[in-house]
């Protein structure tokens, strides 16, 4: 687990460039925080980490975006979705298990179609301090957290 | 896909790629209604493989068939995916187990039989994780015949469980086949049988009764 604050947009968004620099074919990051945390613009960041150049927009009301970048980044919002077995019939799971990125917000209704080794991003801020804190759950995303915390280490 | 004349097999056709298949199936049909030499408008009945799979597969198939089926006005059948993966175990005296690929480590299967030469299920549709599956049929005698896409998979897995009562179809007849979805559909049409256009859904085999929340499966982490 690796706690990182953040004070500017910047930083979020540099923080996502990392994430997405350092995401392999199959990689699930979950962004959980509340409303304002900043998961989208944690989104943008990690599509510009992957060279992606078209603006990322909040799929809050088309659930699944897919943009092409050094791998295929689909981000979702499944805020309005109301089951899993909803997420099932949109194809959830082939995303989840495909060879893309998959960044997920409002992840919590599709934990049964979800890998195991999912990174989880959780958001939580105050005034204009934002904390992400990142959790591992499987051996992958053991990995991304130990590499994402000596590059925050050099860079700070 | 494949066309049948009166429940014989007239020509077929197939493609089996890694890229989505969905901008080729309207130019194939097309292609296999031209090289059998008959005419869109002559088409009867249409039969669509209508799951388990892959869900944005199934419903491509079953929109493009149910749309022909509307345009010509004719009856349309929908054939259990593993039924007609199980045709490919004619003639073998033991089990016959099709397996697809159902991704989360699981896969969709059910058990079949040779009774007099036709195929007989002696099983129920389920999606179970490949380790289940083997301790399962470990506890069988019959020899147990593996075909489907999640052959290659877990082929190992199950060697080792089941060593030589474990036999695998290689990926050329381990395929599912327009030939077996329009042989058993015409069966089923010669009984005087169809569904129904509006009411033909794809087959999807549910998710288990037990809630699996975030909180029981992500609760702990590192």
């Amino acid at each position: 687990m690796v706690l990182i604050t953040v004070e500017t947009l910047e930083e979020t968004l540099t923080l996502g460039a990392i994430l997405g620099k350092l995401a392999q074919p199959g990689d699930v990051y979950c962004l959980l925080g509340e409303l304002g945390a900043g998961k989208t613009a944690l989104a943008q960041g990690i599509g510009h980490g992957l060279g992606i150049e078209q603006h990322i927009n909040s799929p809050t009301f088309t659930l699944i975006h897919e943009y092409q970048g050094r791998l295929p980044l689909y981000h979702m919002d499944l805020y309005r979705m109301c089951s899993v077995e909803e997420g099932e019939e949109l194809g959830l799971t082939e995303y989840f298990w495909g060879q893309g990125l998959c960044v997920v917000e409002w992840p919590q209704v599709a934990a049964e179609l979800l890998p195991e080794d999912i990174l989880e991003v959780s958001i939580t801020f105050r005034d204009e301090v934002r904390e992400f804190n990142l959790t591992a759950h499987g051996l992958r995303s053991q990995q991304i957290v130990k590499e994402v915390s000596r590059v925050v280490d050099s860079k700070y | 896909m494949a066309v049948h004349y009166n429940q014989e097999l007239v020509a077929e056709s197939f493609l089996h790629t890694t890229k989505t298949h969905s901008e080729r199936l309207i130019p194939m049909v097309l292609q296999l209604l031209e090289n059998a030499e008959i005419d869109f408008g002559e088409l009867q009945a249409v039969a669509v493989a209508a799951g388990p799979g892959s869900f944005t597969g199934l419903r491509i198939g079953m929109a493009t068939a149910k749309g022909i089926a509307q345009v010509r006005d004719i009856p349309i059948v929908g054939v259990n995916t593993l039924d007609a993966l199980a045709q490919s175990g004619l003639g073998f005296s033991g089990l016959i187990a099709p397996v697809l690929d159902a991704r989360k480590n699981e896969v969709y299967t059910s058990l079949y039989k040779d009774q007099g030469g036709e195929i007989t299920s002696v099983g129920q549709y389920r999606a179970i994780t490949p380790a289940s599956l083997a301790d399962e049929l470990a506890s069988r005698t019959e020899k147990i015949m593996f075909v489907g896409d999640a052959v290659p998979a877990y082929r190992e897995l199950w060697r080792e469980r089941l060593s030589g009562q474990a036999i695998f179809l290689p990926d050329e007849l381990s395929l599912p086949r327009g030939a077996h979805v329009g042989a058993l559909a015409a069966q089923r049409l010669a009984r005087g049988e169809q569904d129904d256009l509006y009411g033909l859904t794809p087959f999807y085999i549910r998710l288990s009764e037990a809630e699996v929340t975030w909180a029981k499966k992500f609760g702990q982490g590192v």
